[in-house]
């Protein structure tokens, strides 16, 4: 596991009520001066306690201000006590109840119901929200199963589940985007009430969940000292995970299907508590709900602000993301990791022989040249499939080999930016994006949209690398202070990724006629390739691919740790540096030819892996072939599979790759 | 009134049942562009509303799903997504010209390597967009020289909206109160449309007056909660079906619903759904179905209740001879 939260013993010991205190306060006078707006002081009594039903302005504070308050509230805290446990039984502080597919699996049940049988959802988003999560869930469960509920496995079942469902939401939305951008509103977090009706049912789903958590807190307190030595102390680690994520994504399933996507507290309001002095398990139990639910409240209230300032509506899940982001970024330093890795680099299959490496090497070329010739010659028209004839594939060179081109050499630089990371930290879940800098290309694609006129394609591009060379700075900035510390340097990254995610959902929520042509921007497409920016991203993978070797050393010693690697004379801040700025440069090439894609550079390299390919060069050869194989492949796919709709390669790859991983989990889990 | 005959009328009769573009190639003169790709729905509206059938067009099923004002040919193929359409079947239909909106500029690059792009749709985007999407249709038409198809298109939508006018004018009383012009999104959020939209250009030249106070921004709609339709107590609601079920859970349910001035009846009348985003057959559909719904709405009102079953048939009745003297 990456690492675990601790902090200086320097810090004075202190009381979480201040902070709690005062946000809470801050968000009271918020409440305070938004309903002195809508009613008289006088009044307010007799509106809590018997509004007259002539007076709409009652009414409103009644039935929609009061239970609106409620309900942040409540979900705030459920979210807080569900990110306590989940962060506590998977011993990763970056682990988030949203992050283990509950939201993808219930978003995308909810589009599929959207489309394809709408009556499912008279009764209420509930129902269909709670199976989507109850499947996504099982299949997280099941996937981890096989290898013993282990964190890695369940947070690799949970992203793999993730960007599954994610990648089908998005095809969905693409092809039937006037159909749902209801669910694209409720999907920022909805929080308007019209009566009791949504905080009843909360508080009365909620409570059983809690007291039976609270009944988990004594045995999962063992996970403090880690995987082997809580065995060893006899505790039954495996029903107790169990039993807790089951409790705490239950949780988080409900408040989803209540109010939608309330991304970051979850993740937020443990680490705050933690900062703000609640050390031990118990203690956080009490605070971080505190903190969930003042914090969440304060960014409703907000988010009403905001909503009525720019007439345009402000969805709640954005301000908590913008609200406690920073705050986190602010705090960044003054935690310090526990790299917990002895799982993540525990091997998955036994290393492959000198002789079957090479075989592996011959063979994944072989497929790169084996797809690229399909992919130039094999279409399907209105006549259907056919092989293009000599004079065909001529005369549509000129469609088809910018994409080729520009698939192959995308393939190359996402695998081999998510080999170095992953190589560098340790993290076998380190990819291009837990850098941000594809959120940053993604912000600076939403923002060219939202703040220009009617942009081209140079506006984009212009914008897309400002945006991710913004986040770079950033990176680099912020990573200094922790010598380019792998754990560090990825929560700051998760945690600019998290803001710009925010802005992102606002402008999805926004209701805006141009949310469409921001789903195409980003859903990593070599549509928009020209010759010209194909060859030049061919260029940038040749060269990737003839710099990367120099890097094998530090590669091969940066894994070993701090001590050794200083010993080994190895000037650790400049190895980091030197990594860290070649991926995030493969990385931005990649983003500003296709978009933000984040499935490639996280996966080929695992996969690779997976084959049994462990020294250092091969492994990012190989993985390079597979990234493009698999780049290559998921266009050429995308483009005929669901002929004439055509499908972006980054939801196609995504797609491919979650499944080839699916099956490689069930298989190897039962070879174990 | 049936859709179908209204847009025959519309668009004059047997323009559409040339089926493809073959057959009305004579009346181009040499040069001109004969086979159209669009990539818009609006824009396929406003080349059926000349009386072209475009050889192509994105997103076909959602067209049919939208725009049920128009018909539009099987022969259409059906290129894909509206953003991503498929670019070799866009190539092996040769097509002579490709119109698009500014919304695609990031694909104009790649779309005139296959053929001659034309960048129209700006209509949506003006705060006059009925005007606008005249001025366009009028363009398009000098484009593809049939200026006289254009002319004709004006005319008839300025029938539809003139006799729609008139049917209001009539029926005394309908059109004093104003109205909100919504469609609901899910229980906790609607659309309501400002007169910068087309349906608050087609109100404003019916003669009646919107009741959603209008905003300095000139955005077409707002996304609001319903409570904020509260401000205008003598209001009535006109709604585009479809009315999500949640949402009339809600609206029996709720107290708070229950205290909104449209609970009255003839406070809230749905209206079949006419795309916003549409052009000048979809203007004249709407000025159409609005005059029908308020004509019937006020019809029902007037008359004593034990009498509502003779009622029901009367906008039916009255339609009848509106048709028989047209």
């Amino acid at each position: 596991m990456m690492s675990t939260l601790t902090l200086p013993s320097i810090l004075p010991r202190r009381s979480p009520l201040l902070p709690v205190g005062a946000i809470l306060l801050v968000a009271l006078m918020l409440s305070l001066h938004q309903l002195g707006a809508r009613l008289p002081l006088a009044l307010w009594w007799q509106a809590v306690i018997a509004p007259a039903p002539a007076d709409l302005r009652q009414l409103l504070v009644h039935d929609s201000d009061l239970p609106r308050i409620v309900v942040t509230w409540l979900c705030g805290a459920a979210l807080g006590m569900a990110g306590v446990s989940t962060q506590q039984v998977l011993r990763n502080p970056l682990a988030e109840p949203m992050t283990l597919g509950i939201f993808p699996g219930a978003y995308l049940a909810l589009s599929i119901a959207t489309v394809f049988a709408p009556s499912w959802l008279d009764g209420g988003r509930d129902g269909v929200a709670l199976l989507g999560a109850a499947v996504a869930l099982t299949l997280v469960f099941a996937l981890a199963a096989r290898r013993g509920i282990s964190p890695l496995a369940l947070i690799l079942g949970g992203m793999i589940v993730n960007l599954c469902c994610g990648a089908l939401s998005f095809a969905l939305a693409l092809s039937h985007f006037d159909l749902l951008t209801g669910l694209m509103i409720w999907g920022g977090g909805s929080f308007g009430q019209h009566d009791w009706q949504i905080a009843l049912a909360l508080l009365t789903r909620l409570l059983p969940c809690t007291l039976l958590l609270l009944l988990c807190l004594r045995p999962m307190a063992v996970f403090e000292v880690g995987d082997a030595v809580g065995s060893s102390l006899g505790a039954s680690l495996r029903m107790t995970r169990a039993a807790a994520l089951f409790l705490t994504l239950l949780v988080t399933a409900f408040v989803v299907s209540a109010v939608g996507v309330i991304g970051f507290i979850g993740l937020a309001a443990p680490i705050l508590a933690r900062l703000a002095g609640a050390r031990r398990l118990r203690d956080r139990m009490l605070w971080a709900p505190l903190f969930g639910a003042a914090l969440l409240w304060l960014a409703d209230q907000i988010a009403q602000y905001a909503s009525v300032w720019y007439g345009t509506l402000i969805p709640t899940g954005a301000i908590t993301a913008l609200l406690g982001a920073p705050l986190l970024l602010v705090l960044l330093p003054s935690l310090r990791g526990r790299p917990d890795l002895t799982q993540a680099l525990q091997a998955p299959s036994t290393a492959l022989a000198p002789r079957a490496l090479v075989l592996t090497a011959c063979i994944s070329a072989a497929f790169v040249l084996l797809v690229t010739g399909v992919a130039l010659s094999v279409g399907r028209g209105l006549d259907g499939w056919h092989l293009s004839s000599l004079g065909e594939v001529h005369a549509l060179l000129f469609l088809r080999l910018p994409h080729v081109i520009a698939a192959l050499a995308v393939g190359v630089l996402l695998a081999l930016a998510g080999g170095l990371l992953q190589r560098m930290t340790g993290n076998p879940m380190a990819s291009p994006d837990v850098l941000g800098i594809t959120a940053g290309g993604a912000l600076g694609l939403t923002a060219a949209l939202f703040l220009t006129v009617h942009p081209g394609l140079p506006t984009f591009l212009i914008w897309c690398a400002g945006g991710s060379l913004l986040t770079l700075l950033a990176l680099i900035a912020l990573g200094r202070a922790s010598s380019y510390a792998p754990d560090t340097l990825m929560l700051t990254g998760v945690t600019i990724s998290a803001m710009f995610q925010a802005i992102s959902t606002i402008a999805i929520s926004s209701d805006d006629p141009r949310v469409i042509i921001l789903y195409n921007l980003l859903s990593g497409s070599t549509y928009n390739v020209s010759a010209s920016a194909a060859g030049i991203v061919a260029a940038v993978a040749l060269a990737a691919l003839a710099v990367v070797p120099w890097c094998k050393r530090w590669l091969e010693i940066l894994p070993l740790g701090e001590a050794v690697v200083r010993e080994l004379g190895v000037n650790l801040m400049l190895a980091r540096f030197a990594l860290l700025m070649l991926s995030a440069l493969l990385t931005a090439a990649a983003t500003l030819i296709i978009g933000p894609l984040s499935f490639v550079g996280l996966m080929a390299p695992h996969m690779t892996r997976m084959l049994g390919v462990r020294r250092v060069v091969p492994l990012l050869f190989i993985s390079s072939a597979v990234g493009a194989v698999l780049m290559v492949a998921s266009d050429w796919l995308g483009r005929w599979v669901l002929f004439p709709q055509e499908m972006p390669a980054g939801v196609m790859a995504t797609l491919l790759g979650s499944l080839y991983l699916i099956l490689t989990m069930f298989k190897r889990g039962t070879r174990d | 009134m049936n859709r179908r005959t209204m847009l025959t009328r519309l668009l004059g009769a047997g323009m559409l049942a040339g089926g493809s573009l073959g057959h009305a190639a004579g009346q181009f003169a040499a040069g001109l562009p004969r086979r159209l790709v669009s990539l818009d729905w609006g824009l396929t509206e406003m080349l059926l509303s000349l009386g072209v059938v475009p050889v192509g067009m994105a997103n076909v099923q959602g067209f049919r799903r939208n725009f049920t004002a128009c018909t539009l040919p099987a022969a259409v193929v059906d290129l894909g997504l509206m953003f991503q359409p498929n670019l070799e079947l866009l190539w092996a239909l040769k097509p002579e010209l490709i119109i698009i909106t500014p919304a695609h500029a990031a694909l104009r690059a790649s779309l005139e390597k296959v053929a001659p792009t034309l960048t129209l749709g700006r209509y949506r985007a003006s705060p006059v967009p009925y005007l606008a999407a005249r001025a366009e249709t009028q363009q398009l038409a000098a484009i593809l020289g049939r200026e006289a198809s254009g002319a004709n298109a004006l005319a008839q939508v300025d029938a539809a909206v003139a006799q729609a006018r008139r049917q209001l004018m009539d029926a005394p009383a309908t059109h004093i109160a104003p109205l909100y012009m919504v469609r609901f999104v899910d229980e906790t959020h609607l659309r309501v449309y400002s007169t910068h939209s087309l349906y608050g250009e087609i109100m404003t030249l019916l003669g009646l007056h919107n009741a959603w106070p209008d905003t300095s921004h000139a955005a077409a709609f707002s996304t609001v909660g319903f409570e904020a339709l509260g401000s205008a107590p003598e209001a009535a609601l006109i709604y585009l079906k479809p009315l999500p079920v949640p949402v009339a859970k809600l609206m029996e349910r709720s107290v708070l619903w229950q205290a909104m001035p449209f609970k009255n009846p003839g406070r809230m009348l749905a209206l079949p759904s006419v795309p916003a985003e549409g052009g000048i057959v979809s203007a004249a559909y709407f000025a159409q179905v609005l005059s029908d719904v308020l004509v019937a709405s006020a019809d029902q009102q007037r008359k004593p209740a034990n009498a509502a079953a003779l009622l029901r048939a009367t906008p039916d009745l009255r339609r009848a001879s509106a048709q028989g003297t047209a």
